[in-house]
């Protein structure tokens, strides 16, 4: 899912900047609401405490809130759309996805980002989640024993390891595990570090962000 | 449905229904208290049994703390002549139970042969129930009792030492016996994640807390005997077994919830993210397949809200709940298992002035109440809860002191008052503290 760390209050407080008078705080209910950055809770919490502030400024404005299933899908937008349209400015916890689908539905009005969106991550404890993927286009996991050189290794390197790697650890950073030391781990567990004597051809970045804005059709669904 | 079942090593109980399984073949463990279902493999197959409790029961696994000398929990059964040189604490301090052992073998060594010289070297001697009867009697029969601090004894083996202590120094000669140095099970790591129970640091799988005395895990229905326990898993074991025994029987025959409300997950809100699962300190959350929502085991539910507080979605909350009515002021949230008992004792006048609410344990709080409570310049919240190895949920005040810890950098970011929100902790005999506290408080003061 999409992990996201929900912006500083200082930082919103300034993006949201003056001249305004009701704010509209829209959380998603579906990926940021279990990476714990931007579901009801969050809204909720933050709404209060721009509250407070502004109440302390002595700043009269008006905060609603509301949580849709998913800022991804017009559908659930739309279910709220009046309540958009009334309110001069929005502040989206949804990952960057949802708040540019709030804008493109609502052109007029002001959307702001109240999240960073991190990464695709997988939780590895409650509060706790980790990169395991970047969404090349192109999957090649089969290659490599389930462990993806492209995320996990710090330079995306696909014919082994770059030789900084100091007790399974990254030469990047002591925290992140040398992902060419996991690959060669699991594929030597497995039995079938023969795989890796193949030469892997440079990659393909077209796919990627390379080849600019991407743009998926399933014609089974969709005609152009 | 068995009455319980025994990974590892089964005891005898005539009038339970019992069942055993190996430890490394669980596979999962569903359900709670009175209605587990717990899965293993078995010939290649996965299995399913059902049962009302569960008790795991492992020995200990044993290592010389020093290389190549035997240690004493297994010696000394063939030499009846020549000294003996005891060595306890080497590398760390051993508990309770090695410490019983040692002084008890030391004493049989010279009742034996009441004319040899035995020495007992020990950094710290733990005297519970029993030892201290043993460690007079050990004494008196001639046993050579003496005290070193770390780094002050010299062990030459196969058989000298060397004991300084101030100026002085001494040699002696003889067989030299080590304490043993105990280590969990290495199938407790899984276990404990299978079963879902918050583990104590070294692995055993009892945490460190006054509510989990003798046998209790975090998990209710789920025992913890012998070396499964903890490093102190070994002095009593009878009565340990026979209080756990007795537990079950209760579970068979009576099992009542232990808390009065009802907590509800609204299965149109939950999205299932699993965090009230993960956070619940006593595993009483499970999905509910046909509903495709959490759900809150009622038997299980100690009731502290720690799920409540930290669901995403705001999707569960307790039936029939009055709203309270948003605080303002001093206001004062006390922990009913700490401040709230102590607050009974003290004098109420000294209440007076605050809203003082309790609350079931520290990390109920939410941040968005908190700064809700806020919005009057007044304002003030002090939150109190337990010490760390008295709180009963065991995880809670930590997680409480987080809730407090972020809300204050927030506050303190924006410029909203770094001493709004206070996070302490007491124990239910400090009634005179928490007087006490209230009034540095109210003055500012803390
Ligand atoms: S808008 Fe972003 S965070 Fe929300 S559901 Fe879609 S992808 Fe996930
Ligand atoms: S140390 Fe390992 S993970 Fe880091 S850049 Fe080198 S190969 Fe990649
Ligand atoms: S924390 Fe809330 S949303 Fe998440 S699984 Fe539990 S009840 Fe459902
Ligand atoms: S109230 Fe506490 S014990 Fe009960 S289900 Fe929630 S987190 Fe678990």
């Amino acid at each position: 899912m999409i992990v996201g760390q929900q912006k500083k209050a200082e930082e919103i407080i300034k993006m949201l900047g003056e001249g305004w008078e009701s704010l509209l705080i829209v959380g998603c209910g579906t990926c940021v609401t279990v990476s714990l950055a931007g579901g009801e809770r969050e809204v909720e919490a933050l709404a209060n405490l721009l509250q407070l502030y502004y109440g302390k400024k002595g700043k009269k404005v008006t905060i609603s809130t509301d949580t849709i299933t998913r800022q991804c899908d017009f559908e659930f937008i739309d279910d709220i759309g009046e309540k958009i349209e009334d309110h001069d400015i929005i502040l989206s916890l949804a990952c960057g996805v949802g708040v540019q689908h709030i804008v493109e539905r609502h052109p007029q009005k002001i959307v702001f980002p109240g999240l960073n969106t991190s990464f695709y991550g997988a939780t590895t404890a409650v509060g706790e989640w980790v990169e395991r993927c970047i969404g090349c286009g192109e999957c090649i996991l089969d290659r490599f024993g389930g462990v993806c050189p492209v995320a996990r290794c710090s330079k995306s390197l696909l014919n082994g390891p770059c030789g900084g790697s100091q007790d399974g650890k990254c030469e990047v950073d002591d925290d992140i595990d040398c992902g060419w030391e996991l690959i060669f781990n699991r594929m030597k567990d497995l039995d079938i570090l023969d795989k890796l004597l193949v030469f892997e051809d440079p990659k393909d970045w077209q796919p990627y962000r390379d080849g600019g804005p991407r743009k998926l059709v399933n014609k089974e669904y969709y005609d152009e | 449905m068995y009455d319980v079942i025994f990974i590892g090593n089964p005891v005898d109980t005539p009038s339970l229904e019992t069942m055993q399984v190996e430890p490394g073949k669980i596979t999962n463990c569903k359900g709670k208290v009175g209605d587990y279902a717990l899965r293993y493999r078995e010939n290649g197959k996965v299995k399913e049994v059902k049962t009302r409790a569960i008790i795991v029961n492992l020995p200990h696994q044993q290592e010389e703390s020093f290389p190549n000398l035997p240690v004493f929990s297994e010696g000394l059964k063939t030499d009846r002549e020549g000294t003996l040189i005891f060595i306890q604490d080497n590398e760390e301090i051993a508990p309770a139970f090695v410490n019983g052992v040692g002084i008890k073998k030391a004493l049989q060594a010279v009742k034996y042969n009441p004319s040899r010289l035995v020495y007992y070297f020990y950094r710290s001697l733990r005297f519970t129930e029993g030892t201290d009867q043993l460690y007079e009697e050990a004494r008196q029969a001639g046993v050579a009792f003496f005290r070193y601090e770390q780094g002050k004894l010299e062990i030459n083996p196969p058989d000298k030492v060397t004991y300084t202590r101030g100026g002085a120094t001494m040699d002696v000669e003889g067989k030299i016996y080590t304490a043993p140095l105990l280590k969990p099970a290495p199938e407790l790591e899984k276990l404990a994640r299978v079963l879902r129970i918050i583990p104590n640091e070294d692995g055993y799988l009892q945490a460190e807390n006054v509510y989990l005395a003798p046998t209790l895990t975090g998990r209710r229905g789920i025992y913890a005997v012998g070396g499964a326990r903890s490093l102190n898993g070994l002095s009593g074991f009878e009565e340990e077994i026979k209080f756990t025994l007795e537990e079950i029987e209760t579970i068979k025959n009576n099992l009542q919830p232990l808390v009065e409300d009802d907590r509800e997950v609204d299965d149109r809100k939950c999205i299932l993210c699993y965090t009230c699962f993960r956070v619940c300190p006593h595993a009483a959350l499970e999905e509910n397949k046909e509903q495709d929502a959490m759900e809150v085991q009622k038997e299980a539910c100690w009731g502290c809200n720690a799920c409540i507080s930290h669901c995403p979605a705001g999707a569960i909350s307790i039936v029939d709940e009055q709203e309270d009515e948003k605080g303002s002021g001093l206001q004062v949230f006390m922990c009913e298992n700490s401040a709230a008992t102590a607050r009974k004792k003290m004098p109420q006048e000294d209440l007076e002035g605050f809203i003082s609410r309790e609350i079931p344990c520290s990390c109920s709080i939410r941040k968005e109440d908190i700064y809700a409570s806020l919005q009057d310049p007044e304002d003030r919240i002090l939150i109190l809860g337990c010490f760390e190895e008295s709180c009963k949920h065991l995880e809670g005040d930590q997680r409480g002191q987080r809730i407090v810890d972020e809300v204050n950098e927030t506050l303190a970011s924006l410029e909203l008052g770094e001493d709004k929100v206070r996070f302490e902790r007491l124990s239910p005999p400090m009634e005179q503290d928490l007087a006490n506290l209230l009034n540095r408080w109210r003055e500012g003061q803390l």
